[in-house]
């Protein structure tokens, strides 16, 4: 089968900075990959130009054969780090609200998981505290039935009872035909649930591999082999 | 609860070994259905593929049999999971030794130390279901 | 899903435009009772003063409203597309130019609500000081009325129902005009770097400046003044012989030059959205 998606010669600059530098990637379908850098390493800069919220200086993105736009923002269900809901809806109404214009989005699924973590269906989003509004955006985001999933920081700040809960939606949502890939500078936390990594500095790709390669060939954790490398 | 894994050994082998302390130990008994891949991933917390692998390398041992209509099943072959659990305590027994020797000592001497600590423990009433459940 | 996206926008849209209208509706009313009281008859000192003063506060409330409007729609354009909501909105699977149509419709009908709004406000204020003692301004109203429309087609040479129809297609595009305008400043002050709510300001006084230049120079070649339009249509300062032939070229002028000004700015916000999207 084609790869989800594929990256070609991929630059972002600003001014002089230059975020992403010449990047090619092919993701297939069917894995679990972490993004793996530290901070300012382009990560968020190359998820953003996935899903079209930053035009590349350079380069090509293609997901299922198109570049960013309509078709490609359908089949991609996106966490970014930050909080993007309107605070003046109330949560059935934002479920109301990706059921219209995700053909993907299953309004059950959304509701068994609202309910297992207690979140009212009729609170204003205005009286969540941050983290449940970071779960409701999470289990709105993995409601849907995406090709690929792009989960940007999901586990940095939140306690170990909803990381473990996010980890297990992301191994309960997989399915052989999609991809998740969620960036962390928290390797340890997630590397078991982990197929493969891609590592980036200073907006280049460092390494991609399986996890269980760099375990045999280098005889140390992600985690480890991580350090080792940006230990400079 | 995720299962306890090491951080420098391939995820997978660890997967293997766990599930077969977890049929030896009788968790689940010959004949019994495992849980899906996707329940045993996310019971361990670890990737689905990897599970997969893992569950796999299990079948080609013949330890797990795949049946069209009811999924995954340990084997009935009890004779087999004998042979694993062995198979399995050779291979601590072995480390054991290479530790001990790198550690100075002759293997009648190792003997020696063995007996004496499982006189102990059987003075003390320990018995093999007080072992630790560290597969769980 | 054009469709879908005017129905959210409108649901999120429509409470701060209609508190506006109803503050409106409110001061009006309290306007025609004040104006209708024998109050404004009495003989006090300074009552003069007080009724400058309540006019003058009258004229505040309502441009402040028209105003308020206005930095609704812009806020409600820079808010929703290039700020954190701006992670929603460009994710959804639609087009840039779905997303553009549907914040224009939603902000043209509030503009166009609230200007409606202001009118008849003034207009009843305005009959209340007037007219409401004089019993015959209705009859006298209905009795000319007729006569009216004659003279108008007479002067003019079009009908008034047409002449009307006109003049309300000119306000529909010169409201998309204004703010299409908003919708472009916000766009292009993503260009800077930094400060870009200040760039946007600066694009918006940069198209002001641009269109004033424009409309001067279209006016000056308006009947008007005898120039180049003046020719095209066939008179002049010199040749008119009826107000109608002035003010009929001017509209569709009016109505032309808004529909292209409106068309290139659309055309610049959904390329800055489709083609040069940059988030913070």
């Amino acid at each position: 089968m084609e790869a989800l998606a594929e990256i070609r010669g991929l630059t972002k600059a600003y001014g002089n900075t230059i975020a992403v530098n010449n990047l090619n990637l092919i993701i297939p379908r069917g894995r679990i990959i972490g993004l793996l850098g530290p901070n300012g390493s382009g990560k968020t800069t190359l998820i953003k130009m996935i899903n079209g919220l930053l035009t590349p200086t350079a380069g090509s993105i293609l997901i299922n054969g198109f570049p960013p736009g309509p078709e490609t923002k359908a089949r991609i269900a996106y966490l970014p780090e930050r909080t993007y809901l309107q605070s003046g809806m109330k949560v059935c109404d934002l479920v109301d609200f990706f059921q219209d214009f995700y053909e993907d989005f299953n309004r059950d699924r959304a509701f068994s998981m609202l309910s297992s973590l207690n979140i009212p269906f009729t609170a204003q989003l205005k009286t969540l505290s941050k983290g449940t509004k970071e779960k409701v955006q999470l289990i709105l985001v993995m409601s849907r039935n995406a090709d690929l999933f792009i989960l940007d920081e999901p586990i940095a700040g939140v306690d170990p009872a909803a990381r473990d809960y996010i980890l297990k939606t992301i191994i309960n949502n997989y399915n052989e035909n999609a991809s998740i890939m969620l960036s962390t500078h928290l390797i340890s936390d997630i590397e078991n649930i982990l197929d493969e990594v891609i590592f980036i500095r200073d907006g280049q790709l460092l390494t991609h591999m399986p996890v269980d390669q760099i375990r045999e060939q280098y005889g140390q954790s992600v985690d480890a082999y991580f350090r080792g490398v940006f230990a400079c | 609860m995720a299962w306890n894994l090491n951080a420098d050994k391939p995820i997978y082998s660890q997967l293997v070994e766990i599930i077969q302390i977890q049929i030896i130990s009788g968790r689940y008994k010959a004949g019994d259905r495992l849980p899906s891949v996707r329940e045993l991933a996310a019971e361990a917390s670890v990737n689905p593929n990897t599970m997969q692998k893992a569950l796999a390398e299990l079948e080609r041992n013949c330890l797990i049999i795949t049946q069209r209509t009811s999924g995954r099943i340990v084997t009935e072959d009890t004779e087999l999971i004998h042979r694993t659990q062995k198979h399995l305590a050779e291979e601590h027994i072995q480390n054991f030794f290479r530790t001990m020797n790198g550690l100075g000592y002759s293997a009648e001497e190792i003997l020696s130390l063995v007996k004496e600590a499982a006189e102990k423990l059987s003075n003390s009433g320990f018995s093999h279901t007080d072992l630790p459940k560290g597969a769980e | 899903m054009l469709k879908k996206l005017f129905k959210y926008e409108w649901v999120f849209f429509w409470k701060v435009p209609a508190a506006i209208n109803i503050f409106l509706v409110i001061v009006t009313i309290i306007g025609i009772i004040s104006l209708a009281s024998p109050f404004w008859e009495l003989d006090i000192w300074g009552i003069d003063i007080l009724l400058g003063l309540a006019i003058f506060f009258y004229i505040l409330a309502i441009a402040a409203c028209s105003i308020g409007v206005t930095i609704y729609v812009a806020v409600r354009y820079y808010k929703n597309i290039y700020t954190d909501e701006g992670y929603l909105t460009n994710t959804l699977p639609v087009t840039a130019r779905q997303i553009v149509l549907s914040k224009l419709f939603t902000s043209l009908i509030w503009t166009l609500l609230t200007g409606f709004v202001v009118s008849v406000s003034v207009l009843s204020l305005v009959y209340t000081a007037f007219y409401s003692s004089d019993l015959k301004f209705w009859y006298d109203f209905m009795r000319d009325f007729p006569d009216f429309l004659q003279m108008f087609r007479e002067e003019m040479g079009i009908s008034f129902s047409l002449f009307l129809m006109l003049l309300f297609i000119q306000t529909v595009l010169s409201s998309a005009f204004a703010i299409l305008k908003i919708y472009t400043a916000i766009a292009l002050g993503q260009l800077f770097a930094k400060h870009k709510v200040a760039g946007a300001f600066l694009w918006y006084i940069g198209e002001y400046v641009v269109f004033q230049i424009i409309n001067s120079i279209i006016s000056n070649a308006s009947p008007l003044s005898g120039g180049m339009f003046g020719y095209l249509f066939g008179v002049s300062y010199y040749s008119y012989n009826s107000i109608g032939e002035i003010i009929l070229p001017s509209t569709l002028i009016s109505i032309f030059t808004s529909l292209i000004f409106s068309a290139a700015l659309y055309f610049i916000a959904e390329h800055m959205l489709k083609n040069q999207l940059n988030l913070d």
